[in-house]
């Protein structure tokens, strides 16, 4: 059973500094038909304006990923980490007891497109941390490239998250194709992140999003004219 | 039941803002919800500009926390304050204008190990407020 999440029926919020469309609930966009799919309980598809971005705030008891698409983050926090993220990068925090960070575009100029993502952790009060990667952006093309999951040793870098929970991401060129098995009784969610694809035949453009039961596998294409990037979630 | 902790601090050069920033941790580890706020300097810009190490803070410190508003006070069950030793006047200032009648805990700092013991205020602060209101 495939599921599609339509971008435009996603929440939105446009402060000026930040524009965010919501996949599920999510700060005053509250859905209790959309609060999530599995343990992935946050989809932000966030714009943020240059020298702008989110102050110091906290996290409690959730895995959060950043994703960059363009332009950069500026990151810090209360572990005391100072870090910039660009496209190609992939930074992931377990708040587990307790962080405080902030989050700035760094940039005068250029505006920050990033995907925040938030999974539940398989279990809480778990020490906090802070990890970030760089990847050759070749590695996402034509595959799914994972970005984070929980296997203490991966073939690439990778981020270590507290869930029975993958997050790889993909490039596919207009009519490249990708077959990916889905084991039984596990779930999948696909979020294009800009072009457009094929799953299964339904077309999802940028911002679409679907919710996938009960099937063998995932066939994504790339789609016209140039292809997309997307990622891919494999859940419990 | 969620408690709102509203963290106040003022700082010049940092120390008081990580001692802050400690006390909001704990303050989430208590399972608050935070919001931290970071006092205008009441010194002329001619005296931060003669000192690098302030403007050098300053800098960074503008971007990550705005100064507390009614609506912050008025949101919050608890606020946790910490004074810069330095200059108690700016700490003195918002305490004296604050209208509601919300519960102010000072985070005290503890020479011997500042951090933790901060941490450890901003939890049972957390932890009282939310007895107090069930």
């Amino acid at each position: 059973m495939i599921t599609l999440r339509p971008a435009d029926e996603r929440g939105h919020a446009d402060h000026g500094w930040l524009n965010s469309y919501h996949t599920f609930s999510f700060a005053n966009y509250y859905d209790p038909k959309h609060m999530g799919f599995r343990s992935l309980r946050v989809l932000n598809d966030d714009r943020v304006a240059p020298g702008k971005g989110f102050g110091a705030h906290g996290h409690r008891d959730m895995e959060i990923i950043s994703y960059v698409m363009e332009g950069s983050l500026a990151h810090k926090d209360s572990m005391g980490q100072q870090e910039v993220l660009e496209p190609n990068m992939v930074q992931a925090m377990s708040a587990g007891t307790g962080v405080i960070h902030s989050e700035f575009n760094p940039s005068p100029k250029e505006p920050v497109h990033f995907l925040q993502i938030w999974i539940e952790p398989a279990e809480a009060d778990i020490e906090p941390s802070y990890q970030q990667f760089a990847f050759d952006p070749a590695e996402k093309k034509g595959r799914l490239r994972l970005m984070a999951g929980p296997d203490k040793k991966t073939a690439d870098p990778a981020a270590f998250i507290h869930q029975d929970a993958r997050m790889y991401a993909s490039v596919l060129g207009a009519g490249e194709k990708l077959e990916q098995p889905i084991a039984k009784g596990r779930h999948a969610w696909v979020h294009c992140a800009q072009g457009n694809i094929t799953l299964n035949g339904h077309a999802l453009n940028e911002g679409d999003g679907a919710a996938i039961s009960d099937e063998s596998s995932l066939q994504i294409a790339g789609a016209g004219p140039n292809g997309g990037e997307f990622l891919v979630f494999d859940l419990a | 039941m969620t408690v709102n902790a509203l963290v106040v601090f003022y700082s010049r050069h940092g120390e008081t803002e990580r001692l802050a920033l400690a006390a909001g941790v704990g303050a989430v580890q208590a399972r608050a919800n935070i919001r931290l706020r970071r006092l205008k300097d009441l010194a002329d810009p001619a005296t931060i500009a003669n000192d690098p190490l302030w403007t050098e803070n300053l800098e960074r410190m503008l971007p990550d926390y705005i100064a507390p508003r009614e609506i912050d006070a008025d949101w919050a069950d608890v606020i946790l304050t910490a004074s810069c030793p330095a200059s108690p006047s700016e700490m003195d200032q918002y305490l004296t204008s604050l209208k509601s009648g919300v519960a102010t805990v000072p985070i005290l700092d503890d020479p011997d190990d500042r951090i933790a013991s901060a941490r450890a205020q901003g939890r049972q602060a957390v932890e009282a407020a939310r007895k107090l209101k069930s």
